[in-house]
């Protein structure tokens, strides 16, 4: 056994020097790319920024064509300087924008920094090529994750006494959001939408976790047609001490057509809110707990509220009003309720008109978190 | 982000936060904080009057580092919230679990209670 344990020490130690021989101390080359989104009908492609200057502009001999009235001729130059890469304007039209900002004179860029020519969008990467091909292999595990969570999502309901729309953008780094909705029986319909704090990889396994209880109702001995016995259930399945520090908010509610009431609870959660047929001001439906996870043995409250002929429910995550807008300023939930009274848009799904409101609010680019927009109809 | 010890009065240690509590925010003073909350002789009041955004990771933080306050027998108030940062914490309910007030003198007013 001794033996054997010194052959085996032996071999790792010669192994470790044939490592340590490998040509260490040369460092590998940074790489300097630019990710063009896809726009105006041109596929999104990567082109690297190699020794020489790449031009940028319409004309069809430019390093890089962007074919655009709204882009110059050459509109643009990038340049290797040192470690970075400057971005200078040519006297284009329309102006060189980087980060929401048009550039005067030359402007260094910051790995992850987007350039808006006209109508196309160009993100700039820059790294040792191991930790951009790591990085990667990081990107495609979380939109995995977040395609993932996406197939958890429920079918769109398009007739009945309740029909349910939404949408759903997870962000490059994922979120954590979650909702869904159904019949409990024949005459309760459930919905609910939630939001695991933190992003990445962890907040979306708890919330595709607290997904897969809700669906398959697998909180022993719980009545789930009552949202402050499910809260206060997931509060003592879901603590964060016990799930890695993390912990979600959660707006919980169910309906039954016959007496037409809305039960519904609200751990650490936003307000959902209710416009009445015919539009109007949003009514928030709105209880104050903590979010589920954060403290233990918390006495959870429920409320009932009547449903109009004709109103509809919106719920949302925050993603969908913390956003920054083109000239960095922070909104809040203030900013997108007046936008969801406004009358329906003729052929436009009512989330979809949501989205599109967020995003025309939101600086261009991704937006920086999940965004969940749920509608329920009631007839 | 960066966290500040303002006084060390006899009455109650202050600290003073500074800057987006956001998740990058609270990676990069969680440590320190929780670090001057739980070393704290007494009773700590947190000034937060610099904190313009608080996102979900900065509300752990708050609500960890008060029960290790708690834990050790000392309360922990945070002081002077701006107003959207406020509302936030209502929303999510943290006044219920942390005492939040608007100045100092009303954090001592509690502490004297």
């Amino acid at each position: 056994m001794t033996g054997d344990a010194t052959q085996r020490h032996d071999a790792e130690s010669e192994r470790t020097m044939l490592r340590r021989a490998a040509p260490a101390g040369v460092a590998e080359p940074l790489v300097h790319l630019l990710d063009l989104e896809a726009a105006e009908g041109v596929a999104a492609r990567r082109v690297t920024i190699g020794p020489a200057p790449l031009t940028i502009g319409r004309a069809p001999g430019s390093g890089l064509a962007l074919p655009s009235q709204d882009v110059s001729r050459a509109h643009c130059v990038l340049a290797i300087e040192g470690d970075a890469v400057v971005v200078t304007d040519l006297g284009s039209t329309n102006g060189t924008i980087v980060d929401g900002r048009p550039a005067a004179g030359p402007t260094r860029l910051a790995p992850g920094a987007r350039l808006r020519l006209g109508p196309f969008t160009l993100v700039y990467r820059s790294g040792r090529a191991g930790d951009l091909a790591r990085a990667e292999g990081v990107e495609r595990d979380l939109d995995r994750a977040g395609r993932y969570l996406a197939a958890l999502l429920p079918p769109p309901i398009p007739d009945g006494p309740v029909r349910a729309d939404w949408r759903f953008v997870p962000s490059a780094k994922i979120g954590g959001d979650g909702f869904g909705y159904g019949w409990l029986d024949d005459r309760r319909f459930a919905v609910w939408l939630l939001d695991v704090s933190g992003h990445g990889a962890g907040s979306a396994l708890l919330a595709a976790s607290v997904m897969n209880v809700l669906r398959a109702r697998s909180l022993p001995g719980v009545d789930f047609a009552d949202p402050a016995a499910v809260l206060a259930a997931a509060n003592e399945r879901f603590q964060m001490d016990a799930q890695g520090g993390l912990y979600f908010s959660i707006w919980y509610g169910v309906f039954d057509p016959a007496t037409r009431l809305l039960a519904f609870g609200c751990a650490g959660q936003h307000p959902a809110f209710l416009v009445a047929g015919g539009g109007g001001t949003p009514a928030p439906l709105w209880l104050k707990n903590p979010a589920i996870g954060l403290t233990p043995d918390w006495s959870y409250r429920r409320a009932e509220v009547a449903i109009p002929a004709a109103a509809r429910l919106h719920l949302f995550s925050d993603g969908a009003f913390e956003v920054e807008t083109a000239d960095g300023r922070q909104l809040t939930i203030h900013d997108i309720l007046p936008h969801l009274g406004e009358p329906p848009v003729p052929g436009l799904a009512e989330p979809e008109r949501l989205l599109r409101t967020v995003r025309g609010l939101a600086r261009p680019g991704p937006l920086d978190d999940d965004v969940s927009i749920l509608t329920l109809d009631f007839h | 982000m960066e966290v500040m010890v303002i006084g060390t009065g006899a009455d109650a240690l202050r600290l003073g936060l500074k800057g987006r509590l956001d998740a990058a925010g609270a990676e990069a003073v969680e440590a320190a904080f929780t670090a001057q909350v739980a070393g704290a002789p007494g009773d700590v009041l947190v000034d937060i009057a610099g904190v313009p955004f608080a996102g979900s990771l900065g509300i752990r933080m708050l609500i960890s580092a008060g029960r290790v306050a708690t834990r050790r027998g000392r309360r922990m108030i945070l002081v002077a919230p701006q107003p959207p940062v406020a509302e936030v914490f209502s929303v999510v309910a943290l006044d219920d679990l942390i005492p939040v007030v608007a100045d100092e003198a009303a954090a001592l007013a509690l502490l004297a209670a």
